[in-house]
């Protein structure tokens, strides 16, 4: 029977509740959005005690459906100011939904000021004292407590950005060599587990059961059919495990939206040394590896695992996003770099895009010159350091670009935009403007539609809106959008996706009710941020895109406030 | 037709081509000859007969470029299948 966590930080208590009737078929993002609406007063501050950090996997966690174990996190973001939720690969997902616990819910403040870990296994959750493992970078912590409780534990930590309350921090989760490198990264959630006293969450599924189903040997049949449309798509079984996502730079490059110097230019001369070619050119000769799994039983693969030259391992796994927010945005070509930038964002705890976005404001202000790698890595250590400036710039881009006077901050809600210049894809201008969640690529990326002309706004909105649905109800089931984007386009594979929600449910499945969960969590997640005080006209992207031709396209932002208000009408 | 009459591209696909093409590789490089007025609509027709419809966006020389582009000797062609990740 799955239960709710809820931790009452202020006095300690750990209370197992029965999940209200309400919320059975909610997960993920949704059950984010429902409880936040239920719980928490949306105009509160995000560090304060009104507000909640939730911790859920989705509807589909646990089961034998590859790549679900997404896990999800919640709660009022510092960044934006509205609702967010991020998700991450890696361990914790697949092991929340094993102990048969549907959300984890940390509630208030420690009137100690005293840091816990939370401890979970079959038979008890437990806060412990985490006095030794305060101040710690999360690739100490994450060593130290394996030594502590074992190497086969899941582990969901903040480093010492969460601790510090930086905008930008993030919930680190362990990938299955223990490395803290899957990132719920967006919306600056780290500082709110981190007001709550939590330094790090530790699952131990020793001894526990397997997920229940409606319909094991059905579910099971779709499962199999589904996973081989998944190995045999061009992107799920071919692009991502051999190229990773990094396989995006030279076609974002070519399509002219790969963010260029903060976002002045769409295409680069330099992009193929950051591509994904390259890289698997240099780990063909150090070691590293392409077509990683980030978590149990993945079919896709599309992380990675980075050796210097020297052949010593560095971080995993290097992403488009980080590539393009680290790379070109700031004008280093140099993988290695970049490399070692996503190492030191993963173990301070704090998110690439934001940060990438955040050194792309210091240089268009001049504090240092694009393409200077050694200055960009100078600047992250300010802010490991906790110098005034580096407090200043784990505020995130929006705050630091204000601060040093620059015009064009490419932030929306507050939030960096992600490595998509919305001018050279227009689709996902709309998706930035008007997600509940902010810039945000990962709410609904209309990428490589042929029938709608990235550069023209026609099409865009109903796109971007059926995207944001897809995106919503992925986030929802736990299930990584790489598995579900490109198969489900052929209706034979969403005839088998149905079954296996049949087989796990009950009941029969279609379309609507499937994409249905999406549309439930979008109308939610817009009724909080209602409440926070956002309004139509905060729907907007960067105004410098609206008047400023991209270069590589010649194209603008074209889009009304009326043309804005039309997507995700829920 | 003479060698006069052709052109050579470079190819690198994320898409394997359903036609035969001799040790073919995700974003590998690699040339075929095309008649010198070739279109890249033609081209893919070459390649992709069972799938095209897998395509999305095609690059040439680093560009979006309209599936009605002419092609000339020594252009370089990207091409993606549909993608919705990141």
């Amino acid at each position: 029977m799955q239960k709710i966590l809820r931790i009452k930080t202020n006095t300690k208590a750990v209370l197992f509740e029965e999940v209200k009737t309400e919320y059975a078929m909610l997960g993920g993002r949704g059950l984010i959005a429902k409880i936040l609406n239920d719980e928490v007063d949306p105009k509160c501050d995000p560090t304060g005690p009104e507000n909640k950090l939730i911790v859920c996997g989705g509807l589909l966690n646990g089961t034998m459906l590859p790549c679900t174990g997404r896990l999800s996190v919640g709660g009022k973001s510092p960044l934006t100011g509205g609702i967010k939720e991020a998700n991450a690969g890696g361990t914790a997902g697949q092991m929340l939904g094993k102990l048969d616990i549907k959300a984890i819910i940390f509630e208030n403040k420690p009137a100690d000021n005293k840091w816990s870990i939370l401890k979970i296994d079959q038979d008890k959750a437990e806060l412990l004292p985490a006095d030794k493992y305060v101040g710690m970078g999360n690739y100490a912590l994450s060593a130290e407590l394996r030594k502590d409780f074992g190497d086969k534990i899941g582990i969901v930590s903040v480093g010492v950005a969460g601790e510090r309350g930086y905008r930008n921090s993030t919930l680190q989760v362990n990938d299955m060599e223990g490395n803290p490198v899957r990132a719920a990264a967006r919306g600056g959630l780290g500082s709110v587990l981190g007001s709550k006293g939590i330094k790090a969450i530790v699952l131990d599924v020793t001894g526990a059961a397997n997920v229940e189903y409606a319909d094991k040997e059905k579910f099971v049949a779709a499962n199999k059919k589904f996973i081989a449309a998944v190995k045999a798509h061009p992107v799920t079984g071919g692009m991502f495990p051999n190229l990773g996502t990094a396989g995006l730079v030279n076609m974002i490059n070519g399509l002219g939206a790969l963010p260029t110097n903060n976002f002045s230019d769409g295409r680069w001369d330099k992009a193929e040394n950051i591509s994904g070619e390259k890289l698997a050119e240099m780990q063909s000769t150090r070691g590293g590896k392409n077509g990683h799994r980030c978590m149990p039983g993945c079919v896709v693969c599309c992380s990675n695992v980075i050796h210097d030259e020297k052949g010593n391992y560095v971080t995993s796994s290097l992403e488009f996003e980080t590539i393009a927010l680290a790379g070109s945005n700031i004008g280093i070509d140099s993988l290695d770099v970049i490399a070692k930038f996503d190492r030191l964002c993963d173990d301070f705890g704090i998110d690439t895009i934001e940060t990438g976005g955040t050194l792309g404001v210091c240089m268009e202000a001049g504090k240092m010159q694009f393409g200077d790698g050694e200055a960009a890595l100078k600047l992250l250590q300010e802010m490991i350091e906790g110098t005034d400036f580096g407090n200043i710039l784990g505020q995130g881009a929006e705050v630091t670009g204000k601060y040093l006077g620059v015009k064009r901050i490419p932030t929306v809600k507050g939030q960096t935009l992600a490595g998509y210049d919305p001018r050279g894809l227009k689709g996902i201008g709309v998706t930035y403007a008007t997600s509940p969640m902010g810039g945000d690529h990962t709410a609904g990326n209309p990428l490589g539609v042929p029938t709608v002309d990235p550069y023209k706004k026609e099409g865009q909105v109903e796109l971007s809106t059926q995207m944001q649905v897809f995106m919503a109800t992925c986030d929802s089931l736990g299930t990584c959008m790489m598995i579900l984007n490109a198969p489900l386009g052929e209706p034979e594979n969403l005839g088998y996706f149905l079954e296996i929600m049949s087989g796990k449910f009950d009941g029969e499945w279609d379309p609507d009710k499937l994409f249905g969960i999406g549309v439930q969590t979008i109308a939610l997640e817009k009724a909080f941020n209602k409440g926070a005080g956002f309004t139509a006209k905060d729907d907007k992207l960067p105004s410098f895109m609206y008047t400023e031709v991209l270069p590589s396209t010649g194209t603008v932002i074209d889009f009304t406030e009326e043309d804005m208000a039309m997507a995700i009408p829920f | 037709m003479s060698q006069n009459n052709l052109i050579t591209v470079t190819i690198r696909s994320h898409v394997p081509p359903s036609a035969d093409v001799k040790d073919f590789q995700f974003g590998k490089p690699f040339q075929l000859g095309l008649e010198y007025n070739a279109n890249l609509q033609a081209l893919l027709q070459k390649l992709f007969p069972e799938n095209i419809k897998d395509l999305g966006f095609i690059a040439v020389n680093g560009k979006l470029a309209a599936r009605d582009r002419s092609l000339l000797e020594g252009d370089v062609i990207y091409i993606y299948s549909l993608v919705a990740g990141g």
